[in-house]
């Protein structure tokens, strides 16, 4: 297929036909000038005389013009009306924003297939959108500039292409985008509307000689009148029908300019994948079944031109918004024929269930579970602890996901819901102080969020910390979607919230920094000894009964910051008088540990593994200790056996 | 009255000389921006192939030689990439890094086919995921570079018709380049056995 060659040929068929829907809509207007001018010059001529049917020429100019201005006004105001970015479009016809963050291996398809054809088509890569409940296999584009501009793809489409039909029909809709079919497509919308406009004057010209006709007779026969009634009721019906002839010839030159846009849709759409058999299968499939293209919710005025196939059947001939079916395929594959069985339908995608095994099975102490996609753990050796830490790791979010239900997951992958959902997970259990929480969110941001977000709260009750603590991670990605200033806004809130009770809490200062440095990931800072040595502290005393442990815990854990180059005071300070901070003095701690340069923040991570396990059992308290400081360092750490103890649902 | 139309047919050439050497400027920038999208994709591609190793050593334990196969070809395609992205005009260091590149696509090809025989992983969730995302990314790859070359093409299109050449020529618009397979290896079909 010479792809390039069909595109020039589709392209200057559809400046052809421009220029004749120019020529028609100019036809229109000066036809409908003639008429009002004959009329004008009706009007003029002195009673008793019978009018003459010519036209002053400076009487016709300005009524062209004047006509011309009608039209093109009446076109502004339709265009007016569309003037909404893709987006808005396609969430109106019922679509779903797709990220590309969900679990939904489709959706993910999906999203990496509409990135793939950004690159391919040199766009930016615009909104993704699925028609989740349409069966049929369609897609359109929305939105009057690339910069606006939305994809959305029905479920069918989703479920019974394969991935090179998939990309076949996203190309197509980039090549809408790409050629601003939306565009022309709204300004023919526009023009047509203008000549429908015209017609309706018409008819309102007509009401008025019949309103004005009777009125006329009762008043008084007055020479004229009748004749002025009859000429008003001519020009009326004239520009009726001159409206209406436009009207259809503006329909029939769009939908044939739609039709060429279509098949230089079909012919980017090959340029962009270099693969005619993907777009020739998706629409073999369509061609299969009559009613495999069919959509049910469409505004099909200004989404029909957009479809990948015709949104209805049996619109054939002049009006079709594409061309048949059987056409487009024999231009891809010119040796189909119409009764060719359909290619077959893709594999269906068997997925395993996943580690739910693993967590039932979870029951023997000691022995780490073995889990798909992730080596075993031995036991808590801290060594294997710290050689974890850092790695992120999907299998652990794959882990997570199995625990986690599926309305908390969800919410977690859009911006707002993530937003909610970090809220959520520092309300206090404690009633007095949630009340005073509640009050402040809601003098902040309203009733209707702070019922979502307790809501929420109560569903996170169920969790373990483990559990609130990843969620802030599954959570993180979306925060990056909301916009700059309500970022901001969230740290600052959730800082609110934190200091009410003026106590500090490790898990929330925690949890208050690792929120800040994943909203403003920044890491120059300096590396931060007094805080360091302050954190390996407080796990040595939370994970030792007497302090000569603890401090011997401490110093091999300050002794492993050394060696690895950490700067320390020379003179370490004696155990006894670092004061494992708390209050507010732990959160800025943490800000700050949590902004020094990556290999610092594993350094001390490492350390703190080692002060953990320094007396061989590594307790609960300290697991969490180490996972709340993992967290706020940015180190991820996959959860060890505690997820399945602590933390599976009650 | 002459000299009117004399002044402005000037006008009307500076105009048309002014649009094209803007034109061919948008254009020879956009086959620059083409080239950067093709750096961006061979990164994210080596990204992602620590996670791929990751998720299918718990699998195959015995295939230490294949998986270690992979990971220096990664290491020594993302130091074709830091080498290339340093000197881009050199040809020595592109066909370094598309020599890599090779490399790692067949020792990936080998990965995928051994993994065929290990049905859990098959049916791994994760490893669905990652196959999803190394298919994406071998297609930005290729989209990329033919995006690249499509951009090429219009640009000298643009720049070789008359009479665009004329201010071509005397702006030094050079003629772009098209990326060629420079590999022996990316030559051959692969094979396939049953």
């Amino acid at each position: 297929m010479d792809f390039f060659g069909r595109q020039a040929a589709a392209r200057g068929l559809s400046r052809w036909l421009l220029g004749a829907f120019a020529i028609a809509t100019g036809a229109v207007a000066l036809a409908v000038a003639l008429v009002l001018a004959v009329l004008i010059n009706a009007a003029g001529t002195p009673e008793g005389h019978l009018p003459s049917a010519t036209a002053d020429p400076v009487v016709f100019v300005i009524a062209a013009m004047a006509t011309a201005a009608f039209i093109g006004l009446a076109s502004l105001w339709r265009l007016s009306g569309l003037r909404s970015g893709g987006g808005a479009v396609a969430v109106s016809l019922g679509g779903e924003r797709v990220t590309g963050l969900e679990q939904d291996p489709l959706k993910r398809r999906l999203h990496n297939v509409v990135e793939e054809m950004a690159i391919a088509a040199g766009l930016p890569v615009p909104e993704v959108y699925i028609l989740e409940n349409e069966p049929g296999i369609n897609a359109f584009a929305a939105g009057m500039q690339p910069a606006n501009a939305a994809v959305a793809v029905t479920r069918g489409a989703l479920e019974r292409l394969t991935r090179d039909e998939l990309q076949g029909v996203v190309g197509h809709e980039f090549s809408h985008i790409l050629n601003g079919d939306m565009r022309l497509n709204a300004r023919l919308m526009g023009y047509v509307f203008g000549l429908v406009a015209v017609s309706m004057a018409g008819r309102l010209l007509l009401r008025g000689a019949a309103i004005g006709g009777p009125r006329g007779r009762s008043g008084g026969r007055r020479g004229g009148g009748g004749g002025a009634t009859a000429a008003l009721m001519a020009a009326g019906l004239a520009v009726i029908v001159l409206g209406s002839i436009g009207v259809l010839a503006g329909r029939i030159l769009q939908a044939a300019v739609s039709r060429q846009r279509e098949v230089l849709a079909d012919a980017s759409a090959v340029q962009f994948t270099r693969n005619p058999e993907g777009l020739a299968n998706a629409l073999k499939r369509i061609a299969a079944s009559p009613l495999a293209s069919s959509v049910r919710a469409v505004r099909r005025e200004e989404i029909g031109h957009m479809l990948f196939a015709s949104g209805r059947r049996s619109l054939a001939g002049l009006m079709a918004t594409h061309p048949p079916v059987a056409e487009r395929i024999r231009a891809l594959d010119p040796n189909w024929k119409p009764g060719d069985p359909p290619p077959p339908p893709p594999p269906p995608r068997e997925v395993a269930p996943v580690t739910t095994a693993a967590a039932d099975g979870a029951g023997g102490r000691g022995a780490a579970p073995r889990l798909p996609g992730m080596p075993g753990l031995p036991g808590l050796d801290p060594i294997a602890a710290a050689a974890m830490v850092g790695v992120v790791d999907l299998a652990m979010a794959e882990r997570l996901l199995a625990v986690v239900p599926e309305s908390v997951h969800a919410a977690v992958l859009e911006p707002e819901g993530a937003a909610v959902t970090v809220l959520a997970l520092l309300l206090d259990k404690e009633p007095a102080m949630r009340v005073r929480q509640v009050n402040l969110l809601d003098a902040r941001l309203g009733a209707a969020v702070v019922a979502r977000i307790t809501a929420t709260a109560d569903e996170l009750a169920k969790f373990g910390p483990t559990l609130r603590l990843a969620l802030l991670d599954l959570a993180s990605p979306a925060l990056h979607h909301l916009p700059e200033a309500r970022r901001d806004d969230l740290v600052h809130l959730v800082q609110r919230m934190i200091e009410l009770d003026g106590v500090i809490s490790p898990q929330e200062a925690a949890l208050a920094a690792a929120l800040e440095s994943r909203l403003t990931p920044e890491s120059s800072g300096k590396p931060d000894p007094e805080g360091a040595l302050a954190m390996l502290a407080m796990l040595a005393r939370a994970g030792h009964e007497n302090d000569a442990e603890a401090a011997a815990a401490w110093t091999q854990g300050a002794a492993k910051l050394e060696a690895g180059g950490f700067p320390l005071p020379s003179p370490l300070p004696a155990f006894s008088d670092i004061n494992p901070v708390a209050g507010a003095a732990s959160a800025r701690n943490a800000a700050r540990l949590a902004a020094m340069e990556e290999p610092h923040r594993q350094l001390l991570m490492a350390a703190l593994a080692e002060v953990a396990a320094h007396d061989g059992i590594i307790r609960p308290n300290e697991l969490q200790l180490l996972r709340a400081a993992a967290t706020a360092l940015g180190c991820p750490m996959p959860p060890l056996e505690d997820v399945q103890r602590d933390d599976s649902i009650r | 009255m002459g000299f009117l139309i004399f002044l402005a047919i000037v006008a009307a050439i500076v105009v048309w000389a002014v649009a094209t050497y803007n034109k061919l400027v948008n254009l020879r920038n956009g086959v620059k921006n083409a080239f950067a999208q093709i750096d961006v994709q061979l990164t994210r591609r080596y990204d992602l192939i620590p996670n791929l190793v990751e998720a299918v050593k718990g699998y195959m334990k015995h295939e230490r030689e294949t998986l270690e196969a992979v990971i220096s070809a990664r290491t020594r395609a993302v130091a074709g990439l830091k080498e290339a992205a340093a000197h881009p005009e050199s040809a020595a260091a592109i066909n370094e890094l598309s020599g890599a590149d090779s490399a790692l696509s067949s020792a990936l090809g080998r990965l995928f086919a051994l993994s065929e025989s290990y049905p859990d992983l098959k049916a791994d969730r994760n490893m669905m995921q990652l196959q999803e995302e190394l298919t994406s990314t071998e297609n930005r790859v290729a989209f990329s570079r033919q995006a690249f070359n499509d951009s090429v093409m219009i640009y000298n299109n643009t720049r070789e018709n008359f009479p665009n050449n004329v201010i071509a020529n005397s702006f030094s618009f050079d003629a772009a380049a098209f990326l060629q397979i420079e590999s022996e290896e990316k030559r051959q079909v692969p094979q396939v056995t049953f």
